[in-house]
């Protein structure tokens, strides 16, 4: 039995949609009878909890009894492995509750997506699902984002950035950068969150300071971007590692609900998923082969470039009037884990699930072949006396 | 008894105490086993007798005799000082002895050990009050003979301690056994044999480390408490596949391990006359490692070397399937044979070929007969794991030979040089020999002071290797006249040409007269024995 750790929640705008997720998830895992699954739920302070009154949903309305019901936790090293212990610790007892022996952190935005929750992972050492602290954090960052894409040559719509500190300093110079090289309308975004949260369709001057002072209360980095008039949006999700990707199909969002419900969940019992509504989204997209071609070419080498492993779901941008197709944005934990996509592709959610956890154990392998410690301590040469003076 | 009497006995029992932390030392690194542990002492103390026992022999007399004897207080005084000097100069040397002893491994203190001590302790303090209330002066000659035959007391707490030590076995042993029925999904992968089995895990681990979660057995963990301890320590819901390296000194040692890991699948590498004390006949040994074919699932594989006739006569199961591979230039040919053996500065090619004649052209950078026979069954195994053929080659690039042990380098001048430095034993002498001779290159050169330390056949063998060098080097550089007399005379019997024979007076000689002759394209074998100051 591998005990799984499942996170969801944290302190992200997505809190909700990551809990959703992340019981989908699990309601699927439970057919892998080689699982022990352990819910962590993080609340919106950063405390963390394991229970089984987590598992279901219905519960979450009243988040407060929730917490209540639930025992807080920790995390610690010892002998090489990890454990979830009682927090705070019991006198008398060790207060273990579980080894840890993978995590699967689902949580979509900020300290969970970010790469720092990945970076917790790496320094407890759990193998974990998904991708890397770099990639995690990159694909955070819309801006560092598109200039490594740009230098791969894969295309991305224009832009121009600033931080919250230029702004502040002198908005006019940033002003002068963003219409010296946009067209209005544009559209003006935080860097770094996960959802369509926070973005303002600009059509003049005048609205342009409105646009980031608004922005600037979910960012420090703020982005301007042209806006693509005649536009479609398809994403595709790419499942694998350096060493190998499978691709979906792709899909039309046609709503901007950005999950599904709850309520068209994953069925459990292996039959295809009830109530996924065609008119929210087109799935697979209507799309000639060249189009098809280029997005899956682009969502490889993307892929490649950002050095990302696991899962994802990409977004791309049509504009039909230019037949011009550009990458969007990447989600590295993505809404109900795209799995709709992959149903489509004839994967099952259990199939993509299992291969995410293979993916993780082959990451945490290779890592392990690496060299990142000397074998010898460098201080055991040098005099050390002149570092107190 | 006098109150002298009692604090002498208790110094003496006290010093006991102190000489049995030593002796726990010396019983834990022959790993706990009685009879070993009795051997090791009677090897080591065969030959001489102790001067610090004769110190204390002689003031426990003299103390002794003084105080039957003698009723002056001035001569009991005087007598006293006397014999306390002398006690105290067998103290001294004993620690100043085993301080100076070169021990490669600690003490480590482990439960058991601390277990031990608390025995002795106890032991120690029982005897003490004893002497305390007692006036026998039995017990004052029995604290001596504790003392001067440290191990008693060792035998004698471990004796107590062992229904602890059991119980607290079978809790491990059960411990072991839950780890790995909860780990539904592993596959666990035996591995025994008189030699190779180290090689072969090892390459078996680098072939399967890229698409697999592998635990292996560590070095020198392959009997049944080593296992149970890797289990216990290293085996994590996540591994896939196990791979257990099973030793066996006597019969039932390897039925043992499989009760507990119940392998999926078997190797037997090799089956030889090794530790035919403690098996007393070759039928034993196969017997023995026959254990690990019928320890395996039904359904299981076993993995056998057709070559081997010993292995050939384990008796045959009809429930698991064998997968036979043979040694190289065999006729018989198994499921796996290798073929087209070319030797280089690359390294070694062939050509793997499996039952449907797949053929797999495999390059490596190991050398040398044992080597690539040990990747034919390591890579028959792999495939039959579920790698992919064309992962082989991709999975050998990073396989190293170790160091000085027929490895190969490249040098600036193009020349190759065959580094066999630390080899010592005659078979893989010849090996290396094998290696040179069917090596593509110009002239082949070897270097060599001949083989040491290999007793009264040392001769004869030098001469052998002597007789084997002449058939596979065109020129010979021995190093020291006198120790490489036997090689001469081999060359001799073989009508070598004196003309190509080089004596060195030392090893920079040798080099000297290399770095004269050596052309590009020519091939240098370093053999045997060479100081480890040879290192660049």
């Amino acid at each position: 039995m591998i005990n799984l750790a499942v996170f969801f929640g944290s302190r992200s705008v997505e809190h909700e949609v990551s809990i959703i997720t992340a019981l989908q998830t699990i309601l699927t895992l439970k057919e892998n009878n080689n699982l022990n699954i352990q819910p962590i739920y993080i609340d919106k302070t950063g405390d963390w909890y394991t229970g089984d009154n987590l598992l279901e949903i219905d519960n979450f309305k009243n988040i407060k009894k929730v917490i209540a019901n639930s025992q807080k936790i920790n995390f610690v090293r010892e002998n090489g492995k990890t454990y979830i212990v009682k927090s705070p610790l019991p006198t008398l007892r060790k207060g273990i509750i579980s080894q840890v022996d993978m995590a699967f952190p689902i949580i979509h935005g900020s300290y969970g997506e970010d790469g720092s929750l990945q970076g917790f992972f790496e320094h407890m050492q759990i193998p974990y699902i998904g991708s890397s602290v770099l990639a995690s954090a990159t694909t955070m960052d819309k801006i560092i984002t598109k200039l490594i894409l740009k230098s791969s040559g894969v295309n991305v719509v224009d832009s121009v950035w600033f931080s919250a500190d230029e702004w502040l300093n002198d908005s006019n110079k940033c002003i002068k950068l963003v219409e010296d090289n946009l067209d209005y309308p544009l559209i003006i975004k935080p860097s770094d969150i996960g959802s369509s949260i926070g973005v303002k369709v600009v059509k003049s001057k005048k609205e342009v300071e409105d646009a980031v002072n608004f922005v600037r209360k979910f960012s420090n980095r703020i982005l301007a971007e042209k806006m693509i008039q005649n536009m479609r949006e398809i994403n595709i999700s790419v499942l694998g590692d350096s060493e190998e990707v499978e691709l979906s199909v792709c899909e039309e969002p046609i709503s901007d609900d950005e999950f599904l419900t709850f309520d068209n969940k994953y069925n459990s019992n292996g039959s295809s998923t009830k109530g996924m509504s065609s008119a929210k989204r087109e799935i697979p997209a209507k799309l000639t082969e060249t189009e098809k071609n280029t997005i899956e070419t682009m969502a490889k080498e993307s892929f490649r470039a950002l050095n990302l492993s696991g899962l994802c779901r990409i977004d791309f941008i049509m504009d039909t009037k230019e037949k011009k197709i550009y990458v969007n944005e990447f989600n590295t934990i993505p809404g109900s884990l795209a799995f709709y996509l992959w149903e489509a592709t004839n994967k099952s959610f259990l199939e993509v699930l299992n291969t995410l956890i293979k993916l993780s154990s082959k990451k945490e392998r290779n890592e392990a072949m690496l060299i990142r410690t000397n074998k010898s301590n460098i201080l055991s040469g040098v005099k050390l006396g002149g570092l107190k003076k | 008894m006098d109150i002298n009497y009692k604090l002498f006995t208790i110094f003496i029992i006290l010093f006991s105490y102190y000489k049995n932390v030593h002796d726990l030392h010396m019983f834990q690194l022959n790993s706990y086993r009685q009879e070993r542990y009795l051997k090791w002492y009677r090897k080591k103390y065969s030959k001489f007798i102790k001067d610090y026992d004769v110190m204390l022999l002689l003031g426990s007399i003299i103390f002794i005799i003084a105080y039957t004897n003698f009723d002056n207080l001035i001569i009991k005084v005087i007598i006293t000082i006397f014999s306390a000097i002398l006690i105290s100069i067998s103290v001294f040397i004993y620690v100043f002895r085993i301080s100076n002893e070169n021990v490669k491994k600690k003490l480590v203190y482990t439960n058991r050990i601390k277990r031990l001590i608390g025995t002795l302790g106890i032991i120690y303090f029982v005897f003490s009050v004893t002497v305390i209330f007692s006036n026998n002066i039995i017990l004052i000659i029995l604290a001596i003979i504790l003392n001067v035959f440290s191990f008693i007391s060792i035998l004698l707490s471990n004796y107590i301690n062992k229904p602890i030590e059991l119980k607290i076995k079978n809790k491990f042993y059960k411990d072991a056994k839950n780890i790995l029925e909860s780990n539904k999904h592993l596959t666990v992968i035996g591995i025994t044999g008189s030699y190779g089995k180290t090689s072969t895990k090892n390459l078996l681990y680098d072939l399967l480390k890229r698409d697999y979660n592998v635990l292996i057995t560590p070095e020198s963990y392959n009997t049944l408490y080593g296992v149970i301890r890797t289990i216990r320590e290293k085996l994590k819901p996540t591994h896939d596949i196990f791979i257990v390296e099973m030793g066996a000194k006597q019969v039932g040692d390897i039925k043992e391990i499989c009760d507990l890991v119940n392998p999926d699948m078997g190797i037997i590498t090799s089956i030889g006359e090794q530790h035919l004390e403690t098996f007393k006949n070759i039928s034993n040994i196969i017997k023995t490692k026959g254990e690990l074919f019928e320890g395996i699932k039904p359904n299981g594989k076993a993995f056998i070397n057709i070559s081997d006739e010993n292995i050939m006569k384990i008796k045959k199961r009809s429930d698991i399937e064998y997968i036979k591979y043979n040694n190289l230039n065999d006729d018989i040919v198994g499921n796996y044979y290798a073929d087209n053996i070319k030797i280089s500065n690359k390294g070694t090619e062939f050509d793997l070929v499996d039952k449907d004649n797949y053929v797999l052209p495999v390059q490596t950078k190991l050398l040398g007969k044992h080597n690539i026979f040990n990747l034919v069954s390591a890579i028959s195994l792999a495939l039959e794991v579920g790698v992919k053929y064309e992962k082989i080659n991709n999975l050998l690039k990073d396989i190293e030979p170790i160091k000085h042990r027929l490895s190969l380098r490249t040098t600036t001048n193009r020349y190759t040089i065959l580094d066999d430095a630390f080899n010592s034993n005659p078979v893989g002498s010849k090996n290396a020999l094998e290696v040179l001779k069917n090596f593509e290159g110009n002239k082949k050169i070897i270097i060599t002071p001949g083989m040491i330390e290999l007793g009264e056949k040392q001769d004869i063998l030098n001469e052998k290797f002597g007789e084997y060098i002449a058939d596979s080097a065109d020129f010979v550089i021995l190093v020291g006249r006198k120790q490489t007399l036997a090689i001469q005379n081999g060359l001799k019997n073989k009508n070598y040409d004196k003309n190509n024979i080089y004596i060195a007076k030392d090893l920079n000689d040798g080099f000297d007269k290399i770095n004269s002759i050596i052309k590009t394209g020519d091939v240098l074998l370093i053999e045997n024995d060479l100081p480890d100051t040879f290192n660049e």
